[in-house]
């Protein structure tokens, strides 16, 4: 009938511009689908689709410098809750996670979430950092990767490795946040280091001294952080294959540090790439498969790349050649949009909380914002 | 109003009328004649013709096109659109546009926090959380009542107070939210003002309401010179 | 009575010079003064003669109606076309190329734009005289000019009537243009340019040599079409630029199949495609599979029957090969996923 009625209106030329309509979309009641599970590595098929939220102690603990995507973070802030939808690819990801710990005496397994920009790659390694602190792992979270290389905070050259740049305060920052996510398993008198680092002529760091305070060190002494954190990891690759711990590493932006230039300029002012950077070297050294007893995942991020090569989201154009064999073999993870059941839950919260009050408006959004979770927020926001 | 208007300026002179009278009449040359009607471009009025059977009433009235940002839309509000036009410096409308939307968010954020903060029912029931109603609102707080006009007597010029429009205080309303929130220390955003503004002016307090009083205080005052109205 | 007597007859009564000018602007004047004399000559008699009026030209004005100038009407013959038979042979009212005659075209066209009233028609249409038409080139016109020459050809030759015949018996194509226009000399020299065409396909090229074959001939091969072409206009005429044209094909053909000692310097940057056991990713692999001891050379025999090995090389080259896309992603996943969880997937 109202079809039938815009034909004819348009044939009277009373209606001259008309919105395509959206395809029409099913949704049930408007109650927000919750699950009361906030443990991530519990979360099972019955638990799809639905909300939890994230517990305080682990957001303080895991997340305080760092690691939440800004939207999120001011979501959860205006909200009163971290409140996270529960995805296929999220238990995929911790499926595949709980069968590489069962794993013994095999290296350790890469996984690489990949998808469009906004999609929930980032709250799908936040789901799967609550999994590995859940399990006791000792993690090693790099937060978003390109803001070492965007914004650098401090650019000096290396005094140990010649041609080489080092981020000496950022570094310092990352080691602070690798501190804090670590604080009880540090304590733990089997994390000790294996042998003697000599920084300068009066400072060195002996053998079988904890390694809390090689990262103490690092923190106090800004000056030797990149060399820190170097040992910090060749540390760990150690404990872990001697299976003191099992290691969580997490890069988000893994893709930055394939980019053929970064904002980082050394004291001549030319610009260095991020293969000049000791950082880049220590996480690349990091992310091989020498050492086990871990399992690796790594995020890539369509804005990680340069302006110029963001037009896919699949792993081998944002890594290119070097930077998928770097991390090859590995397991890929699509993370797509959002699927009707979950958009339609997504928008249930958002009228829960007085974010969105404008009634069938659905259809608009979904087409507008092609499901993609930043996407509707930004523009249930800013309508 | 305007006859007398004319009636008045035609005794001080032919050629002050003309000048007057041209300078009074300031609207804009249209495309379409005045035979031609409003666009109709929701499909609620759209629906509601069609079944009321009003359909052929349209058939042979010329209709003018929507302009680019009348969409059938459900987030189309026509108040916004005209705040917006109102804020648009320079034709820089996506800039306007942007900051509306902003202003829309910060309006939003801090209901939100009122509403989370609040501890009884009652409490909560008086936030109003839409800030398109809360927009409204404001407005309709802001209208003055009454303008100023200039008009000289005897070589004096008296500001004497003259009844307003609905559509000129809706409009004057809307400047002076405005206007006053673009007073304001550098480091705060415009749009975080402006909500703050808008939000006061709903609960009828603030910045504007105060205008909005000192002007009808004003006319009070000078109720003695109404009567130069007439003539 | 000529006209010297008359003017003669002039000079005695006039005492004013008849100068030449004079004498033709009143050339009317003058006509009629001759015709009364004329009259007066006809009857003879002398005695009869009346008083002559002294006619002074210019002064006794005599008044006479100017003729009208008459506009001359020019009778038009009705346009051709009106009289033409519908049966009629049209290649002889246009046997060749001519520029457009509305009245020879019995069509009712129209060509322009007005914006007011309907296209011009063809009657004084520039619009039509200037485009080139094909009015002489009509099938018929066709056919008749096909019968003049049929008796000058030969037979098609057997086993060639497809295009696929044809290429398998005359692979290579020659073109060579001839120029023929009107100009002092005959010869342009463009007619010495050569074009040789062929299908890759058609030359016997093992991998090496058909690699070597690529890299020689560069941009002149177009893999789309698998076809190759060489223009030679090196040498000033057509018979050179056509041997050296074979000189070359023969050439590339029979180098490409010699092995020098240099290619052996290959490097994996210069390949033409993806081979797993070539690149650092196969390094990895087997340091993974080897792993923890650092001696891979032991399991590299084995890893070459390894089902789940050559599902996942597969992956890996295809990923490089085809190009990725969301179909070799999902096989690469598969496979790295058997390799590494040891999970089967159907």
């Amino acid at each position: 009938m109202a079809l039938n009625a815009v034909r004819q209106l348009r044939q009277l030329n009373i209606v001259r511009h008309l919105s395509t309509a959206a395809p029409e979309l099913k949704y049930g009641d408007a109650q927000v689908r919750r699950t009361q599970e906030t443990r991530a590595s519990n979360h099972s098929k019955s638990d799809l689709y639905k909300f939890y939220t994230l517990p305080e102690e682990v957001k303080s603990s895991l997340f305080e410098l760092g690691g939440v995507p800004k939207v999120f973070k001011e979501q959860s802030q205006i909200f009163n809750e971290s409140a996270i939808l529960v995805r296929s690819c999220m238990i995929e990801l911790v499926g595949y996670l709980k069968q590489a710990d069962k794993l013994d005496g095999v290296p350790c397994t890469r996984f690489v979430v990949y998808g469009e920009f906004g999609v929930g790659k980032s709250l799908t390694l936040m789901h799967a950092l609550q999994y590995a602190q859940e399990n006791g792992q000792l993690i090693v979270h790099i937060p978003w990767a390109l803001k070492w290389f965007a914004y650098p905070k401090e650019v000096s050259l290396s005094t140990t490795k010649e041609g080489m740049v080092d981020l000496n305060i950022d570094a310092a920052m990352w080691l602070r946040h690798f501190q804090l996510q670590n604080k009880k398993l540090l304590e733990d008198p089997k994390f000790v280091i294996s042998h003697e680092y000599i920084w300068s002529a009066r400072e060195k760091s002996e053998a079988n001294i904890p390694l809390k305070e090689l990262v103490e060190h690092g923190i106090s002494r800004v000056k030797y952080a990149s060399d820190v954190v170097d040992a910090l990891f060749q540390e760990i690759k150690k404990l872990s294959t001697q299976g003191v711990c099992r290691t969580f590493v997490c890069v988000d932006g893994y893709n930055c540090f394939f980019t053929e230039h970064s904002n980082c300029r050394p004291e001549d002012k030319s610009k260095v790439p991020p293969s000049r950077v000791t950082l880049t070297q220590s996480v690349i050294n990091l992310v091989q498969s020498d050492w086990s007893n871990g399992s690796i995942v790594l995020g890539l991020s369509p804005r990680a790349n340069l302006p110029d090569r963001r037009a896919s989201p699949l792993p081998l154009y944002l890594l290119k050649k070097e930077g998928f064999e770097s991390i090859d073999p590995f397991i890929p993870i699509y993370v797509p949009e959002l699927n009707d059941e979950e958009f339609h839950n997504l928008l249930n919260l958002y009228e829960s909380k007085q974010w969105l009050q404008l009634k069938n408006v659905r259809n608009e959004i979904a087409f507008i914002t092609k499901q993609v979770a930043q996407k509707v927020y930004e523009y249930c926001t800013y309508k | 109003m305007f006859h007398k208007l004319l009636n008045k300026s035609s005794l001080s002179g032919l050629v002050i009328s003309r000048c007057s009278t041209l300078n009074l009449v300031t609207s804009r040359s249209s495309s379409y004649g005045p035979q031609f009607i409003d666009p109709i471009f929701k499909h609620e009025d759209i629906d509601r013709i069609v079944s009321n059977g009003e359909l052929k009433n349209y058939q042979d009235i010329p209709i003018k096109p929507p302009t680019s940002f009348q969409t059938c839309s459900p987030f189309y509000n026509s108040v916004k659109e005209k705040f917006i036009n109102y804020m648009m410096d320079k034709g820089n409308k996506k800039l306007a546009r942007d900051v509306f939307e902003y202003t829309i968010k910060a309006m939003k954020i801090i209901q939100i926090e009122k509403y989370n903060k609040a501890t009884t029912e009652e409490e909560r029931q008086s936030i109003i959380l839409d800030p398109y109603v809360i927009i409204d609102k404001a407005i309709e707080n802001t209208k003055p009542m009454l303008k100023l006009r200039a008009i000289k007597r005897a070589a004096i010029t008296y500001q004497v107070p003259i009844p307003i429009s609905d559509k000129e205080a809706t409009a004057k309303a809307m400047k002076w939210h405005i206007e006053i929130a673009k007073d304001k220390p550098s480091q705060v955003h415009f749009s975080d003002n402006l909500a703050q503004i808008l939000i006061d002016g709903s609960q009828n307090k603030g910045k504007v309401v105060k205008r909005k009083t000192d002007l009808h205080r004003t006319c009070e005052a000078n109720r003695a010179y109404a009567h130069y109205y007439f003539g | 009575m000529n006209v010297s007597q008359l003017v003669h007859k002039f000079s005695r009564c006039s005492p004013l010079l008849l100068s030449s000018s004079y004498f033709h602007s009143h050339s009317i004047r003058l006509q009629q003064v001759l015709d009364s004399s004329s009259k007066s000559l006809e009857n003879e008699n002398p005695q009869d003669e009346e008083f002559r009026v002294f006619v002074i030209p210019g002064h006794n004005s005599v008044q006479v109606k100017r003729q009208e100038r008459k506009r001359q009407k020019f009778k038009v013959q009705p346009p051709r076309y009106l009289k033409m038979p519908v049966d009629q042979d049209w290649t002889s009212v246009w046997p060749g190329q001519r520029t457009f005659h509305p009245a020879v075209v019995p069509l009712p066209l129209r060509q322009g734009y007005d914006p007011k009233r309907v296209a011009p028609s063809k009657f004084a249409n520039a619009e039509l005289m200037k485009i080139p038409n094909f009015l002489h080139l009509t099938p018929p016109a066709i056919k008749k000019h096909c019968n003049a020459i049929q008796k000058f050809c030969t037979a098609w030759p057997q086993g060639l009537e497809t295009e696929i015949q044809m290429e398998k018996h005359f692979p290579i194509t020659v073109i060579t243009n001839d120029y023929c226009h009107s100009s002092p000399t005959i010869r342009d020299v463009k007619a010495r340019i050569v074009t040789v065409k062929l299908k890759l396909s058609c030359l016997e090229l093992d991998d090496h040599a058909r690699d070597k074959f690529l890299r020689l001939v560069g941009q002149r091969y177009n893999p789309k079409t698998d076809e190759l072409i060489i223009v030679t206009d090196r040498c000033p005429l057509r018979k050179q630029n056509y041997d050296y044209s074979m000189y070359v094909l023969t050439a590339l053909f029979h180098e490409s199949w010699t092995f020098e000692e240099w290619e052996k310097e290959k490097s994996v940057l210069d390949m033409e495609y993806y081979e797993w056991k070539q690149h650092p990713s196969y390094q990895s692999y087997l340091k993974i599979k080897a792993f923890p001891s650092n001696d891979t050379s032991k399991i590299e025999q084995e890893l070459d029957q390894d089902p789940a090995t050559n599902k996942y090389s597969k992956a890996v080259s295809d990923l490089f090969n085809q190009g990725e896309d969301p179909y070799t992603i999902a096989r690469y996943k598969e496979a790295t996923l058997e390799v590494l969880l040891g999970q089967k997937t159907a």
